[in-house]
């Protein structure tokens, strides 16, 4: 519907309301498809094994009315914001609302971190790599202290969604600010919300310092833009001419930043300046690999002509290397080829980041290929972004391929290329929605476009409706995909109301000197006394994956452990990733039993067990 | 503010000479920025010498880094 067109005035009301009308049914559906929720019923498949049939009406209601808004004849920005916002709330607090405590074994350790800084005043030294860089914890300490609460464990259940909505006001400034046209900006924001399946938001300083980069990315867009570029581009430019416009890239003039131009005032500048670099202080403190991740998109925007100040660059790449160097040497005092000894190394990193994820039993590796999967077709289209649109500067394509240049610093643990994803995935998602909505203006031209003669008008609109409602389908279909391989782990990374009562009851019994342990990983433990009653886990006693069954219950046997803590999440992690048998959880119980264990407590998904009588 | 300070002594104490060469080079990266979002018009001699200065402190940082890892590790 045009305006100006003929339809009565009721029509057009009836129009206008019609994506605020699409979203609340969505609002509804969702609270009725999160009562309706079974926890007590989820299978190997996760959260949306639990889910019914409201759940998929109320994806389907908010994705229409997200795409009605964008795709009418004036988008309005407050509409989409309420929008998005129910969108990030079905993806993201699903999980928190229908699960009965927070998940992840991480999330619980994290909260351990910050009691103990608590307690203490300071991190503690030579016990985790993370407490090296122990600013996001001291964050979570004031903050714990500042509400009245002796720990963290309040923040959990609902940080990931909390963090999500932080993540939105700077993803929305680099829509605005990144080149690419209005609504193709909404469409790829609702994309980066509906392709983050990679699950780094949880209680973490990883999910925290994503929050530093996006906010010193959005600043650096919103605050140089790109002088204007003299280009004498013939018709039909060819390679090599694309090759020399490429080369100029790499002038001094660009290096010097010279290229680009603030926006604000001196003074405004240089005030944004000192902002961002107190921001990169705080990174550089509270987590490993962003800070590397931040240098990386400063150079590529100095590279895209959109920062002007290479300075920042330095600045960046000193306070992660002092760091480092001073703030940290407890975690590399002995560690040095942990940090440096992938450096360089391809192939060992693509195959501990790929081929070494993909294991367990057939459920889990097909969630972990729909995954990988969705990864490919993002990606795929955002080539296809690349090629279509004309732009002033590349700076979106640089953003992007920038990140990939962190597997050739590190593999960090495995999950390098999950970060590699995570850190692209604003701009990859901006170019993806230019494969639908490409831009029409800048100096610097397609690759690729649809030639369409004058006398084909009507199909030119006809494909422009095409491509909106091809655009709407993928949001939808990546938002599904998105929500169902996220919540795939949740059958064992998700804990019932036992399993934390059972570590709560060891807390409780146990003395300081006694050793508490688990079988395999994943329980809501370490979350208090990590000094004085760290919580061990059996399975990772050796390299992940190569666990077994015998293996956990001779490192059991031999610790002479005081505590063991067993576990309904602890036995789908060994059935779905570490490749045990289906109920090997009772005779591996059965054999503690009879090697001096005694059954202290139980719970209908957790059993705690001590070596002889309780005293 | 408190914990800057706390670090900073500390990091000091641990390696003095890393300490100085970082800070000096922030500085110094902190004057340029400043001189370059003000617009002021240094000579050609005078730029040349601040940029070496600087060049200066954070390769001798990134120097004195890879010995203290070298060292220790």
């Amino acid at each position: 519907m045009m305006p100006g067109s003929r339809e009565a005035p009721w029509a057009r009301r009836a129009f206008s309301i019609l994506p605020l009308l699409l979203g609340l049914g969505g609002a509804v559906f969702w609270l009725v498809a999160v009562h309706e929720a079974n926890y007590a019923a989820m299978n190997s498949f996760g959260l949306i094994s639990v889910m019914t049939w409201p759940f998929y009406v109320a994806i389907a209601l908010a994705v229409a009315g997200f795409l009605v808004e964008l795709m009418g004849p004036i988008p309005r920005t407050s509409r989409l914001v309420t929008l998005i916002v129910l969108l990030i709330v079905i993806m993201f607090a699903t999980a928190p609302a229908v699960e009965p405590v927070a998940s992840l074994y991480d999330s619980w350790l994290h909260a351990g971190f910050i009691q103990y800084v608590i307690e203490h005043g300071r991190a503690l030294n030579h016990f985790d790599a993370r407490f090296s860089w122990p600013g996001a914890f001291s964050l979570g300490a004031v903050l714990s202290a500042f509400v009245g609460r002796a720990n963290a464990l309040g923040f959990l259940r609902w940080f990931p969604p909390f963090i999500e909505l932080m993540y939105l006001a700077p993803v929305i400034v680099i829509a605005r600010f990144s080149g690419v046209g209005h609504r193709a900006g909404w469409l790829g924001i609702a994309l980066f919300f509906s392709c983050n399946w990679i699950y780094q938001d949880y209680f973490s300083p990883q999910a925290l310092n994503y929050l530093f980069y996006l906010v010193i990315v959005a600043t650096v867009l919103a605050t140089w833009q790109p002088r204007p570029l003299e280009l004498d581009e013939p018709a039909h430019p060819t390679l090599w001419h694309r090759w020399t416009l490429t080369r100029r890239s790499l002038s001094m003039l660009r290096l010097g930043g010279h290229e680009a131009e603030s926006t604000r005032s001196s003074s405004a500048t240089l005030v944004i300046l000192l902002l961002l670099c107190l921001v990169l202080l705080a990174s550089a403190m509270s987590h490993q690999l962003t800070p590397y991740a931040t240098i990386l998109a400063l150079i590529a925007m100095l590279f895209g002509r959109r920062l002007g100040r290479p300075e920042l660059v330095v600045v960046a790449g000193l306070f992660a290397v002092g760091w480092l160097s001073l703030g940290a040497s407890d975690f590399w005092l002995g560690h040095l080829n942990a940090i440096f000894g992938s450096i360089g190394r391809f192939g060992g990193t693509i195959t501990a980041n790929v081929t070494g994820r993909i294991t367990g039993n057939a459920d889990h590796r097909l969630i972990v290929n729909a995954r990988i999967l969705e990864v490919v077709a993002l990606y795929l289209l955002a080539f296809i972004g690349a090629v279509r649109r004309r732009t002033e500067a590349r700076s979106l394509e640089l953003l992007a391929a920038s990140a990939f240049l962190l597997l050739a610093l590190q593999d960090y643990g495995g999950e390098g290329l999950l970060r590699v994803v995570l850190f692209g995935l604003p701009f990859v998602t901006l170019l993806a929605a230019s494969a639908f909505l490409p831009n029409r203006s800048g100096a610097i031209g397609p690759h690729w476009r649809f030639r369409i003669s004058p006398q084909t008008g009507t199909v030119h609109r006809q494909g422009r409706w095409v491509a909106r409602v091809l655009a709407g389908a993928v949001v939808l279909v990546f938002f599904t995909v998105t929500f169902a391989v996220r919540g795939g782990n949740d059958a064992f990374e998700s804990f019932t109301t036992g399993e934390l009562a059972a570590s709560e009851y060891v807390y409780v019994h146990a003395k300081v000197g006694e050793t508490i342990w688990m079988a395999t990983p994943f329980m809501p433990t370490n979350f208090r006394n990590i000094d004085s009653m760290p919580v061990k886990i059996a399975a990772y006693q050796t390299a992940k994956t190569a666990s077994t069954v015998d293996f956990d219950l001779f490192t059991l046997l031999s610790a002479h452990a005081h505590w063991i803590i067993l576990s309904a999440s602890q036995a789908a992690w060994g059935v779905q990733v570490g490749g045990y048998a289906k109920g090997w959880m009772a005779p591996f119980q059965a054999t503690l039993l009879a090697s001096g264990y005694r059954v202290v407590a139980t719970w209908p998904t957790a059993t705690v067990l001590h070596l002889g009588p309780l005293v | 503010m408190i914990a800057l300070i706390g670090l900073s002594i500390r990091a000091l104490a641990v390696a003095p000479e890393e300490f100085a060469t970082l800070v000096a080079g922030i500085a110094l990266l902190g004057i340029r920025s400043v001189i370059a979002t003000r617009g002021h018009q240094l000579t050609r001699s005078t730029a040349r010498l601040l940029d070496a200065a600087i060049a200066f402190f954070v390769v001798l940082f990134l120097i004195l880094v890879v010995i203290r890892f070298s060292v220790l590790a």
